[in-house]
């Protein structure tokens, strides 16, 4: 029986949660640079501490409703394979503890980028708790237009 | 392996010694390919053999000591050649330099398989060996090569006696002459190698004691240490204490490390004499005491340390963080009105800049490192090709930043390469050339202003500049007009364009252009220029000029659309405002068709819009106080439309990550003083990215001659002009110049009408050749659009009607009989049909 840690976050009704081992830090505000022909899904890239990391708006990369006018995002900063990206998240929950075997395929109900970004659920209580697939939210297909002047 | 007292106590782990062994042989294996090269121009160098011989027999030892016995074997094969050859019972040959690079380019295969695989693999080297043991056979006398197991306390006993008899020899002939150099040379490469077998044979106390002795040597040897009884005596303690382990070990099969101190004090006593000695100092000092010596011998021995690459990196980027900070420091403090705080921030801020130009500096590695490898390629290939080249090398000691000097490797490898190939001619077009039948190659590099220049010479047949063109204009890579008036220099340029020349086609047509635009782009690539000249019969020399370091660069901070875009200084030309108001003709944006085009010193610059080409919102109240900064991508000139102009200032470059560095227009970002990051622009990858979008007929100048293909039809540019109800081309080359004169400025001479233009009086003409002279009088519009040409320093202005566009395209003209001179043909350009005028010939009817 195996136990897994996983760093829980909120975004509109839904409860998310991340493998806790990959999580960096969370950032309350931090200031983003627009980057103009990136996938819509990101918003920017901020400065790090030095380093500049990739912020992505995971409502907008779940093709989840746009988030209310005048509610401020917090920043996840996860580690990837390739590299550090801050996923924007409504709040921040709390880190649970959940079994292996509680374990269960996502729900059919999920459609478009959500399907393919949930790798699977655990059922909580009052709550469907939802797993990230960190990485693959974290590499948003370059959009057309960008690839057709790389293909240049 | 220098210092024996790192064998005190708990040494490093076996992986750690594999690697010291591994960075170590590879460097040595570096040098000693540069030393082949040199030793078969000067076959009897001893100096150099007995170099390369301590080093094969350093990288034996070390083999048989760590478990490598194939790779062991095969450098005692080696070692054995080279013995003979230092002892003079051989003389070196082409065919043993072949051999023995073979032997050097084999462990150098050995040791990656070690450093990938942890072991040496399965070949056994046996070919190379007995070509190896073959060259001995042929020396007669040669002792058969041994093949038993390695064992270092065996290969103690044999290197120390070798060691002990060279030593008598050198000590007999210093009793002769105390200052004899090439004997206490001799002395110290023999105590050099006894230290090594010392430290295989793990006697780290004996072998600490050769090496000071070594040192003292090398005081000799330099003159800081006068000759003398006391010195001599040292030195024969010394030769006796290795003597007794010599005997120790054949006696008990093993050598007993228990040197006495008493030697070790007297040399260190002797060292720290030479280091405290003035020149005018006649007598040694008093003996200082044991550490103060250590310490100065640590001060002549280890000058250098071995960091890892990644610390320094690591640096580097903590150093850009302080840089940031100090930034914003400065910000604060500066508003504060803090005396005291402001002074403290002013020498912070001054310790911050020499930190930071310290640190850079670590990362500065002599161009050596690159060079290091093309003695032994120029060898290999004038081999091969049966040429004589002789490689000068000037200035090995410039530095410049890793990195660059990475990138480096493969472009300047190339251009040697190309230089020998197809630069040099071979020994009997030489003479009958009337130069000397050897070829030289000469590679020079030096510093000068702020970067680094390294230049690759030949004394070659040069380039026939008439074929590059001629290849130019076939391959449709520039027009006929365009490349009449390039200069020469410009043409030869033209070998940098990507598809000029194939492998299969280059040789007989110019002697060059294999892979240049590959070699061009890598140099882009670090912001670098590279230039050719040439001299027919006489050389070819290649130029390129590269920056000191890329991590931090000057970089102009523009702003569009409420961000901060930094555009690297390198590709900055001008930055040029526009009013609004601007009345004056010269100083507006206009439309040519659906591009937009500024008029900027004589000539017409296309136009990128920045918020365009990042797929922002137009301005609000777009041309309004447009700023317009004059930017270079390779040859080509173009206008970015940004909001603003802020700033110019140092940045740090950052990597945008792996996502965000596939979009072609970023180089990376930054961080600016306030803390937030910024993008950098790629100058070269805008210019390309509107060049994309010129194929939908949007912005047509700044096509790129890469899209140039095999096409029928070569690809033109041309202005299409309006002359009455009918389109006109006019091929636009570099004698073309486009002005706009107000109808006051003409002025009638002899009955013509002229304009003052650049200080000359210069009649015009209108551009269709039915027309007359005196119709330029007639119109009434406010000013004349004029396209001036100038011809073998004539000019004329021709007056059109109205400028349409500027249009890159593929047509082809079709030769209009009886069409009359200033007339080249029609074309259909734009799915239209025009004229095409030929206003090099009208300038020659209007004289």
């Amino acid at each position: 029986m195996s136990r897994q840690e996983l760093c829980t976050f909120h975004l509109g009704p839904y409860l998310f949660g991340i493998d806790v081992a990959l999580v960096q830090e969370v950032l309350v505000h931090q200031a983003v640079t627009r980057v103009p022909l990136a996938p819509p899904s990101v918003v920017g890239v901020m400065n790090l501490r030095g380093q500049i990391v990739m912020t992505i708006d995971l409502r907008r990369r779940l093709e989840l409703e746009p988030r209310p006018a005048g509610e401020r995002p917090v920043s996840l900063v996860v580690r990837t394979e390739a590299d550090l990206v801050a996923f924007q998240v409504d709040r921040a929950g709390d880190v649970l503890a959940v079994d292996r075997e509680q374990w269960e395929r996502p729900p059919d109900t999920l459609e478009g980028a959500a399907a393919e970004l949930i790798t699977g659920a655990y059922k909580q209580p009052d709550h469907l708790l939802l797993v990230l697939d960190a990485a693959r939210a974290a590499s948003p297909a370059v959009e057309r237009s960008v690839s057709s002047r790389e293909s240049d | 392996m220098s210092d024996a007292g790192s064998h005190d106590g708990s040494g490093p782990g076996l992986d750690g010694i594999v690697e010291d062994f591994l960075v170590e042989s590879h460097e040595n294996l570096d040098a000693a390919d540069k030393d082949f090269v040199e030793l078969e121009r000067d076959p009897g160098n001893r100096e150099i053999l007995a170099r390369i011989f301590r080093m094969i027999h350093t990288i034996k030892g070390s083999c048989g000591f760590l478990g490598f016995p194939k790779l062991q074997a095969l450098a005692h094969s080696g070692e054995n050649l080279l013995g003979q050859l230092r002892d003079g019972a051989l003389e070196l040959d082409e065919a043993m330099t072949t051999s023995l690079l073979r032997m050097v380019d084999e462990v150098r295969a050995a040791l990656e398989r070690i450093e990938t695989t942890g072991g040496e693999g399965a070949p056994e080297h046996a070919g190379l060996i007995a070509e190896l043991d073959a060259h001995l056979g042929g020396g007669g006398g040669g002792a058969p090569p041994k093949r038993e197991a390695f064992d270092p306390v065996g290969a103690f006993v044999a290197g120390s006696r070798d060691v002990l008899q060279r030593m008598d020899r050198c000590f007999d002939d210093l009793a002769a002459d105390p200052s004899d150099r090439g004997a206490l040379d001799a002395l110290r490469s023999a105590l050099a190698g006894a230290e090594a077998s010392c430290e295989l044979a793990g006697l780290p106390r004996l072998g600490s004691l050769v090496d000071r002795a070594g040192v003292v040597v090398e005081h000799l040897a330099g003159g800081r240490l006068p000759p003398q009884e006391a010195t001599t005596d040292a030195l024969l303690d010394v030769a006796a204490a290795l003597g007794d382990a010599v005997a120790g070990a054949e006696a008990e099969g093993q050598p007993c490390d228990h040197a006495g101190d008493e030697p070790g004090r007297t040399l260190d006593g002797l060292v720290g004499s030479a280091a405290a000695a003035t020149p005018a100092a006649e007598s040694p000092e008093p003996p200082a005491s044991l550490t103060e010596a250590a310490i100065r011998r640590a001060s002549i021995t280890e000058q250098n340390i071995r960091v890892d690459v990644t610390l320094l990196d690591k640096l580097m980027n903590q150093v850009g963080e302080l840089v940031l900070a100090r930034n914003q420091m400065l910000r604060h403090v500066a508003d504060r009105g803090d005396d005291v705080l402001g002074a403290i921030t002013q020498r912070f801020s001054q310790i911050t800049s020499e930190l930071q130009e310290s640190v850079m500096l670590t990362r500065l590695q002599p161009i050596e490192t690159v060079w290091n490898k093309l003695p032994r390629m120029v060898r290999d290939l004038s081999v091969e090709l049966g040429k004589r080249v002789h490689l000068e090398m000037q200035g090995e000691e410039t530095e410049l930043d890793r990195t660059l000097n990475e990138a480096i490797r493969a472009p300047m490898t190339h251009l040697v390469r190309n230089a020998i190939d197809h630069g040099l001619e071979d020994e009997m077009d030489r003479v009958h050339a009337g130069k000397s039948p050897e070829g030289t190659l000469t590679l020079r590099a030096y510093h000068e202003g702020g970067q680094v220049n390294i230049e690759i010479e030949d004394d070659g047949r040069g380039i026939d500049v008439a074929a590059v063109e001629r290849r130019a204009v076939e391959r449709g890579l520039v027009s006929a007009e365009q490349a009449a008036a390039m200069s020469d220099r410009e043409k030869l340029n033209l070998i940098f364009l990507p598809g000029f020349s194939t492998a299969a086609t280059v040789t007989n047509i110019s002697g060059r252009g294999v892979g240049m635009d590959v070699v061009r782009s890598s140099i882009d690539r670090i912001n670098g220029l590279i230039d050719i000249q040439s001299e027919p019969g006489q050389g070819t020399r290649i130029k390129l000029k590269i920056p000191l370091t890329l991590a931090i660069i000057p970089a102009l901070i523009a702003a569009c659309d409420g961000e901060r875009y930094a555009i690297p200084q390198v590709n900055l030309v001008a930055v040029v405002h526009v009013a609004d108001d601007d009345e004056q003709a010269e100083t507006r944006i206009e439309q040519l068709h659906n591009a937009s085009v500024y008029r900027w010193r004589g000539r017409l610059l296309p136009l990128v819009f920045l918020r365009r080409e990042l797929g922002l919102a137009p301005a609000p109240g777009a041309g309004a106080g447009d700023t317009i900064v004059v930017l270079q991508a390779e040859e080509r000139l173009f206008g970015l439309v940004v909001d603003d102009v802020l700033d110019s200032e140092e940045i740090v470059v950052k990597p945008l990550g792996p996502l965000l560095s596939r979009i072609p227009v970023y180089a990376g970002a930054t961080i600016m003083g306030d803390g937030r990051a910024a993008l950098i622009l790629d100058v070269l990858g805008l210019a390309q990215a509107s060049a994309v979008v010129s194929e939908a007929g949007e912005l047509p100048v700044v096509a790129d001659a890469r899209e140039a293909s095999e096409e029928a039809g070569a690809r033109r540019t041309v202005l299409l002009v309006r002359l009455g109800e009918e389109r006109a081309a006019i091929p636009l080359t570099a004698a073309v110049r486009l002005e706009r004169f107000p109808r006051s400025a003409v002025e009638v001479s002899d009955r013509r009408p002229v304009v003052q233009y650049r200080g000359s009086v210069i009649p015009l003409r209108p551009a269709d050749p039915a027309a007359r002279s005196a119709d330029v009088l007639a119109g009434e519009s406010g000013s004349l659009n004029v396209v001036v040409h100038t011809e073998n320093g004539h000019s004329v202005g021709f007056v059109v009607d109205e400028l349409l566009d500027i249009v890159e395209e593929r047509f082809v003209l079709e030769e209009e009989v009886g069409a009359g001179a200033g007339v080249l043909g029609t074309a259909v350009i734009q799915q239209k049909v025009a004229r095409v005028l030929d206003l090099a010939k009208a300038v020659e009817v209007a004289r």
